[in-house]
């Protein structure tokens, strides 16, 4: 009986079981990418809304303030989604005939809540904070990006616990001063490095062995 | 449908799918090891002699099993084969939409219920409750007006400069919309069609007493809505303190200002 294989088979056994190292570590890379990617974490893409709502138009054109709607944030762990009243305060006598703000008038009338689509969701075992991070000078721009410069809100960031870890690791690469908490487009007025160490001591801000402790986030 | 509508559904298949093969590859790698396992600690715990006793398969693909009656060798594998396939299929089919532990069965802020008849999960409060620590039965603090009724022209705390400095900030933040930052009335939201206010700079609204602009402030007036859920309590008494700021700046004279800081002005009168 000849034999089934070929010689080279050999050879072609060997190259494939070299190959297969190869082979791994490019699945685990592919693997790690597409985790990583904003299409799996879907940052930046902006979602539909009941209602078109634009923050660019009312942050970057009006210049409202994030705490005008987003009472709570330095308060609470939730930086609250405003409730129809907020919109109303306004949208009584502006934009008033507007069809696209009809279920905003709806919603004040009837009483029913407005179907908003949640856009930044953090998994429910971890604990975060607003209220904490907002008082420790991390502004609402560093995490939520340009916000004014958003016609339909999106994620700004991968929300990854190791994006999160970047500024845990290194806060004084990240906080600005209180009064800046809001603003949009801010400059450190001097050197970041240095800014943001004078802060760190000044906020009392953890060290990096406590703020990438498993209990801060995983409680 | 509209394209977008079509990718993005597509989207969330392929994302679905994305998260099923990572899951089915550490499934893999379990169901091999478990098998394995109980292959290994079957040749362990019984030697080929006692399986032979028992009447078992002894051999490459024996595997511990309860019912010893069978000795071919062949059916082992096609029930293993089965089983692992089908927890396979499950694995595939499950992971897909388990994300119980990033969406866990309880209530955070603003998630939906659907226990409740307006579908909120947050409750108001009850007509006729009080939370504790909430009887706001400090008349002066809560509603601005003394014993008589009458607007207070005194501010329930003291007020210092950290106060006005805190008003400052909440001014800028609530009022100045409208009211601009110099409280003249020409915000922006003013300017975008909305009623336009008095001016703080008259003498009938520095006429006002300080019970009467915090009333203002938590009810409302006129045009304008009422800020009692925006704004706590005590941030409106410092924005009274800063309106009181905001009117004294805007109808002062050079002698109001101290001497020794007079040369900052640079000459303004």
């Amino acid at each position: 009986m000849s034999q089934i294989f070929h010689r080279s088979t050999n050879t072609f056994a060997r190259i494939t079981i070299f190959g297969a190292v190869f082979v791994l570590a490019f699945v685990t890379w592919a693997f790690t990418e597409l985790d990583r990617s904003t299409y799996n974490t879907r940052a930046t893409e902006a979602r539909e809304q009941p209602v078109p709502f634009s923050h660019a138009h009312h942050v970057g054109g009006i210049g409202l303030d994030c705490r005008y709607c987003h009472t709570t944030v330095e308060t609470s762990s939730f930086a609250n989604i405003p409730p129809t009243k907020t919109c109303m305060n306004c949208h009584s006598q502006i934009w008033l005939t507007s069809p696209t703000l009809e279920p905003v008038r709806a919603s004040f009338r009837e009483n029913k809540s407005l179907d908003w689509i949640r856009v930044n969701d953090l998994p429910d075992f971890v604990y975060f904070n607003h209220s904490i991070h907002i008082n420790k000078g991390v502004g609402c721009e560093t995490c939520h990006g340009r916000v004014d410069k958003m016609p339909l809100t999106w994620q700004e960031n991968s929300l990854q616990m190791e994006w999160c870890l970047n500024c845990h690791r290194h806060p004084e690469k990240f906080v600005r001063p209180r009064e800046f908490i809001t603003t949009m487009g801010y400059q450190p007025a001097g050197g970041q490095e240095e800014i943001g160490q004078r802060l760190v001591h000044e906020y009392n801000i953890q060290d990096a062995r406590l703020l990438t402790s498993c209990s801060t986030c995983h409680r | 449908m509209r394209l977008k509508h079509i990718i993005f559904g597509h989207r969330l298949v392929a994302r679905a799918l994305v998260r099923a093969a990572s899951t089915l590859v550490s499934t893999l790698g379990l169901i091999s090891h478990c098998l394995r396992l109980r292959r290994s600690v079957g040749r362990a715990i019984l030697p080929a002699a006692a399986f032979r006793r028992l009447g078992c398969l002894v051999g490459q693909d024996a595997i511990l099993r309860p019912d010893c009656q069978s000795v071919q060798p062949d059916p082992v594998r096609p029930v293993r084969l089965s089983a692992a396939i089908a927890l396979l299929l499950a694995a595939l089919t499950l992971t897909a939409c388990r994300q119980d532990m990033h969406d866990q069965p309880r209530f955070i802020p603003l998630r939906p219920s659907g226990f409740f008849e307006d579908g909120r999960s947050e409750r108001p409060l009850i007509e006729g409750t009080v939370a504790r620590g909430h009887l706001n039965d400090d008349l002066a603090l809560y509603t601005g007006r003394g014993p008589d009724g009458k607007p207070l022209d005194t501010f329930p705390f003291p007020v210092t400069k950290d106060v006005v400095a805190r008003g400052q900030e909440r001014f800028n933040v609530y009022c100045s919309p409208c009211h601009d930052r110099t409280g003249n009335g020409d915000g922006m939201v003013v300017r975008r069609g909305y009623r336009h206010p008095p001016s703080y700079h008259t003498d009938q609204i520095r006429d006002l007493a300080n019970g009467y602009i915090f009333d203002v402030i938590t009810n409302g007036f006129g045009a304008m809505p009422d800020y009692a859920a925006q704004i706590p309590v005590r941030d409106r008494w410092a924005i009274v303190a800063y309106v009181r700021a905001l009117q004294l700046s805007e109808n002062a004279s050079v002698n109001d200002v101290p001497a020794e800081d007079r040369s900052k002005l640079g000459g303004a009168k």
